[in-house]
């Protein structure tokens, strides 16, 4: 990440905080790019006992793109927001992609054993996922937020707090709503396909 | 609404409802609501508590280039990414040291953590690339660079299956000889004890030529967690579908018990080929869904639809063999990968012949879907034709257990971490009672160097052994020993012990042909054990047992070249055509056989198998390498010797019952053959503690011979013109089915380097070629570069089979000796460049050796003589001089004489033998070092090597030496 463009990122990032919505679409692809990248990098210096942590990515994007020293909690918050959300774009394009290609569209993408590797049932679920939580921020934003934040971005209870700001047991009592809610969600779509 | 949730979650789950229908009052919408969300609650449980981090895992590393065009991994310059994924990269790369092109593929650093998996992988993807079948892909190396480990193979131009099906149609018949070629591969690998796991079109490919090519044996090991409690299957539902990586690819594929997470043997793979016959006849796989937990639905309970859905065409013999490859009760599956390969080729032929194959391309999804459109008319397009047709009932249990299914997929890192929590746990303790409890022990029974080829209990105490060996190079001999002395005693009888009845009536074969430490094809004959005259009963018997109560013999004889199991003598119970049957005892109620079915002959691969007096045989192990077995004292359990490897020193004694459960038994280091037990629980064990297949070899100038074998199972084939290099072959082991071919110098002075796989045969006059034969299925004669260059092999015409080969002097031309289908063996000259295979001799008649001109061949007719016969086809000269029994091996460099060895095994003598005159001068007194445990010395062409000018020379050996022990406390 050179400087001008964390700069850049650091910039959009206070744009937008202070209201300017045509910052965030800016922003977005310039935190996806890099969540993409680190998620790269993080593979492949994997080693043993540690496992790639969404949580940690999210962080790690954010020193590597945002000058901190310009910014503050607020801001650092608000990046959160987007890292998590970036994440779960990120992590539903890939599981739609294998959706689809499962279904023969991108059948002949797939070289080698190895690139049919991931989990075709796990991206269904994950679409499926998305899918309901798209339908709970209709109802509930700030669950369906949160939900974003703990399985999308990885963050736990207190961080997610932290970022929304609400007391860590609004964060608990949501959660745990939300994750009923979509599970009810999530089986009844089940049953309605089958 | 919230906060009537959480209020309701604070009660106590007992009182929830009266909580409810108390606050709600008559708000029957808002408390159905909240009950729901509660119900749901419950069931929710660990639903998406991880965090998508392994899913971030599996959906972003998609492509992780590290390595880029030219970079080097050790000997390998990486050419180009061939493809990536989560099981790692694979690479083109250039070995900078042979010349030649592999394919590294990269494993991801997740997959070898576990140093322990790692090396289980490691041990599979070589022993399976050991075989060198070739159907299976060839593991040149597997490797570590920094923390990542790489594998590099052969490289294999072509596409996978999976790629093929999706741009072509498969034809039935392309789909019935991928199908047969990768029984061959299966066949190879289960013989080995090596199951693949993992079967599926991504793991087969293509190659242009035809030939199928079978990848990433061991890997599965690699990938899957092993489960521990085979009963709960919702439990190992959830472990298996959750564990990270596990693609739906291999689920499709999976057989039922690999799908509950249960172990999985041999019979898995059939399963798993079964699927990918299905899908490349149907065009779709028999178990469908749109996630993991449907297909796992559909592989545990759905009948897949009949493949004449798909296509009318179809014979009916096809569906027969696919309901028996695709039985979810491994029992009713076929039971070796070979019963379905000669289904597979037995209806492959008959199509042939009928002609029924042309025209009949495989069906694709689309067509199948006008075909059965009534069916599709009522569901999606992505609705799988299976469910359609299938149960009622089924649907409606399946789409029950599918929702409890897919939340169990969500409990994701917490299973596995339990799994391998209680693994360690369950280790722990297992480790803890191994350590308590004590091992047997071995007290040694014979110190003179030779072979054991077989020991007894003396009934009724048990404090007598009787055993044969042959000591110190000398004939098989029945010997006894009282156990309190070391001393043993001759009976003075040459021949070997194979039972001895409770009335001390012993069963003993005479006059036997000592086959690799064990005594066969001899004169059946009862005497007791206090002494007296044998009284013969039977010829060509190769084992024998008496029943418990000593009044019938069960026996295993040769009649019209068939092995056959009688009991009691005249009563077949079960017959073996092409293979050879090894051990039988009978049991303690006399109500079963057991024996050692060895399927192909010549191997000591082989099957534990039970048969009883109605015929009815049950196989009860598969492990390699098995040979005598004898029934556990308390008569509950066959003890057998298993996955025997000489030359590591290796053997295993493994305990199985009659409903097949297996274990190994707690033994010391060493091969061992079981030989008896005794009701008190003492076993006779033999031990092997040397021996092996040796090379000695003079070279010119030197003083005296030098034993140039590389490990214990070196075969010599060929010297170098220049009478420098020695070219020969290794097994390693017996048990491995296939060879090395090596070159080390003649005079020993460098280690041998590995040039290629196969057995050797001969070398090129320029030094810079290796015939070798690949056996196969199919056998291929291949050309290995002693330098630079890559493997070629040569067009097999229509052989069906290959002996051995050799040079011409000009380099262009071979000659080899084998069978045509349809013909009996003969010679022929292939030449090297064109590939063009002549026939040279009549059939019947072989040609040995080509003469230093090239001009001349020396042939052996079925008259038993040799000739001199001019390549040109005119009349041959019977070669004079020669006794009965000698052969010919070699043409001396002027082509005016040969050398022939002579006819004894122990003692050869080589002779030169003038072919104007036949006169005869004796060239050398060969004399083996060492005699004892001599079992054979290699008869074939280049078992005896002399260069043509006679200075410098080869010849191999084969022995073993092992001792008797008694074993107590065995378990």
């Amino acid at each position: 990440m050179t400087v001008s463009s964390q700069d850049e990122v650091t910039r959009l990032l206070l744009d937008w905080s202070d209201g300017n919505k045509a910052a965030l679409d800016k922003l977005m692809p310039l935190v996806y790019d890099e969540l993409h990248k680190l998620a790269h990098l993080y593979m492949n210096r994997e080693r043993p006992g540690h496992t790639l942590q969404t949580s940690a990515l999210v962080n790690e994007a954010f020193v590597r793109l945002v000058d901190q020293r310009s910014v503050r909690w607020q801001n650092r918050a608000h990046f959160f927001g987007i890292a998590s959300q970036m994440m779960r774009r990120i992590l539903v394009d890939y599981a739609r992609g294998r959706h689809y290609a499962k279904r023969g569209g991108g059948a002949k993408k797939a070289s080698l054993d190895e690139a049919m590797i991931v989990s075709e049932a796990r991206a269904a679920e994950v679409v499926a996922l998305d899918d309901a939580l798209s339908a709970l921020a209709e109802i509930d934003q700030r669950k369906s937020q949160i939900v974003e934040m703990r399985f999308f971005g990885g963050l736990s209870i207190d961080e997610t707090a932290e970022v929304l700001g609400v007391s860590p047991g609004t964060v608990m009592r949501d959660w745990t709503l939300a994750k009923a809610w979509l599970h009810r969600e999530i089986s009844k779509r089940e049953q309605n396909e089958s | 609404m919230d906060d009537l949730f959480h209020a309701a979650l604070e009660q106590e789950p007992s009182g929830r409802a009266a909580f409810l229908s108390r606050v709600c009052g008559g708000d029957e919408s808002l408390r159905e609501e909240v009950e729901s969300l509660l119900t749901s609650h419950q069931q929710a449980e660990s639903f998406i508590e991880a965090p998508a981090a392994d899913l971030a895992a599996d959906l972003i590393a998609e492509k992780p280039t590290i390595l880029a065009e030219g970079q080097v991994v050790g000997p390998y310059k990486i050419v180009d990414l061939l493809g990536a994924g989560g099981m790692g990269e694979v690479y083109l790369a250039q070995d900078t040291r042979l010349g030649r092109r592999v394919a590294l593929k990269m494993l991801p650093a997740h997959f070898s953590q576990d140093p322990e998996r790692l090396q289980r992988f490691e041990q599979e993807a070589r022993a399976a690339s050991m075989l060198n079948h070739p159907n299976i892909v060839t593991v040149h190396e597997i490797g570590q660079l920094g923390d990542a480990h790489f594998i590099v193979t052969e490289f294999i131009e072509g596409q996978t299956l999976r790629q093929q099906m999706t741009s072509a149609k498969i034809r039935l018949r392309e789909a019935l000889d991928v199908a047969i070629q990768v029984t061959a591969a299966l066949g190879a690998a289960h013989k080995a004890g090596i199951a693949h796991r993992d079967i599926k079109p991504e793991n087969i490919m293509l190659r242009p030529d035809g030939l199928v090519k079978v990848l990433d044996f061991g890997l599965a090991k690699l990938t899957r967690v092993q489960s521990l409690d085979p009963d709960d299957e919702a439990s190992t539902l959830a472990r298996v579908t959750t564990e990270a990586g596990l693609v739906m690819g291999t689920v499709t594929y999976m057989s039922p018990e690999q799908a509950r997470g249960l172990a999985v043997d041999s019979r898995s793979d059939i399963f798993s080929l079964g699927v990918v016959l299905y899908e490349m006849v149907a065009g779709r796989a028999p178990f469908d869904g749109t996630t993991v937990s449907d297909v796992i639905a559909a592989i545990l309970k759905e009948e897949p639809v009949p493949l004449k859905q798909y296509s009318r065409r179809v014979p009916a013999e096809l569906e027969w063999v696919m309901k028996k490859a695709l039985a979810k009760d491994r029992e009713e599956r076929y039971q070796t990968i070979r019963e379905l390969q000669i289904d597979l080729k037995r209806l492959a032929q008959e199509l042939q012949s009928q002609a029924k194959l042309e025209d009949i391309p495989s069906r694709r999804s689309d067509e199948v879907m006008q075909d059965s459109a009534a069916q599709t008319d009522s569901v999606g397009a992505d609705s799988n034709v299976a469910r359609t047709s299938a149960d009622p009932r089924t649907l409606i249990i399946e789409s029950e257990g599918r929702k409890r299914r897919f939340i169990l997929n969500w409990m994701t890192i917490g299973a596995a971490v339990v799994v391998i929590a209680v693994f360690s746990v369950v280790s722990f303790f297992a480790g803890l009672r191994q350590a308590t409890s004590s091992r047997p022990s071995f007290r040694q029974l014979t110190f003179r160097r030779g072979t054991i080829t077989s020991a007894r209990f003396v009934p009724p105490d048990g404090q007598t052994v009787v055993y044969g060996a042959a000591f110190g190079g000398r004939p098989i001999e029945l010997f006894t020993s009282r156990l309190e002395s070391p001393e043993s005693g001759s009976l003075k009888l040459h021949g070997d012990i194979k039972s001895i009845s409770p009335t001390g009536e012993m069963a003993i074969l005479l006059d036997c042909e000592l086959d690799w430490g064990e005594c066969h094809n001899g004169t059946l004959a009862r005497v007791p054990v206090v002494g007296g005259t044998p009284r013969e009963i039977a010829d060509n018997v190769y084992e024998a047992d008496w029943s418990p109560d000593g009044k019938e013999l069960a026996i295993v004889r040769v009649v019209d070249e068939k092995y056959q199991l009688e009991y009691p003598i005249g009563n077949i119970l079960y017959t073996r055509p092409l293979g050879w049957i090894g051990s039988i005892r009978v049991s303690p109620k006399g109500d079963l056989v057991a024996f050692i079915d060895h399927p192909v002959l010549g191997q000591i691969e082989g099957l534990v198998m039970v048969v009883d007096l109605t015929r009815q045989t049950r196989v009860l192990s598969e492990t390699p390498g098995t040979r005598n077995l004898s029934w556990s004292p308390t008569g509950d359990e066959i003890w057998y010797s298993a996955e025997i490897l000489h030359a590591r020193g290796q053997g295993k004694l493994r305990a199985v019952t009659l409903s097949g459960r297996e274990r190994s038994m707690q033994t010391e280091e060493g091969a061992l053959f079981i030989h008896d037990t005794f009701r008190d629980g003492r076993a006779l064990v033999s031990k092997v503690q040397g021996g092996g297949s040796r090379m000695m070899a003079f070279s010119a100038g030197s003083q005296k011979e030098v034993d140039l074998s590389w490990f214990n199972w070196s075969t010599s084939a060929d010297i170098s013109a220049d009478g420098k290099m020695l070219l020969f072959y290794e097994w390693h082991s017996p048990s491995h089915t296939t060879p090395y071919t090596y070159l080390r110098k003649l005079d020993g002075s460098n280690d041998p380097f590995r040039i290629g796989q196969g057995k050797a045969l001969a070398l090129s006059p320029d030094g810079k070629w290796a015939i070798a034969l690949q056996e196969g299925p199919p056998p291929q004669l291949v050309l290995l570069p002693t330098g630079a260059g890559e493997q070629q092999a040569l067009p097999r015409g229509n052989i069906a089979e290959f002996y051995y080969a050799t040079w011409f002097p000009d380099g262009n031309r071979i000659l080899f000796t084998g069978i045509a289908e349809g013909h009996s063996q003969r010679s022929y000259i292939q030449d090297v460049s064109s590939g063009q295979i002549n026939p040279i001799t009549d059939e019947g008649v072989i040609a040995l050796l080509v003469s230093p001109e090239g001009k001349r061949l020396l042939t052996w007719a079925p008259d038993g003589r040799y000739y001199v016969a001019p390549t040109t086809g005119t009349a041959a000269t019977p070669i004079s001089g020669l006794d009965l029994g000698e052969v010919p091996i070699q043409w001396t460099a002027d082509g005016r004489a040969v050398y022939v060895r002579g006819p004894d095994d122990s003692d050869v003598q080589i002779y030169r033998i003038e072919l104007t005159d036949g006169r005869r001068k004796l060239w050398k007194d060969h004399i083996v070092p060492d005699p004892v445990g001599l079992m054979d010395l290699e008869v074939k062409p280049g078992g005896i090597k002399i260069t043509p000018d006679g200075r410098s020379y080869v010849y191999t050996y084969w022995s073993k030496l092992d001792r008797l022990f008694l074993v107590e406390g065995l378990k």
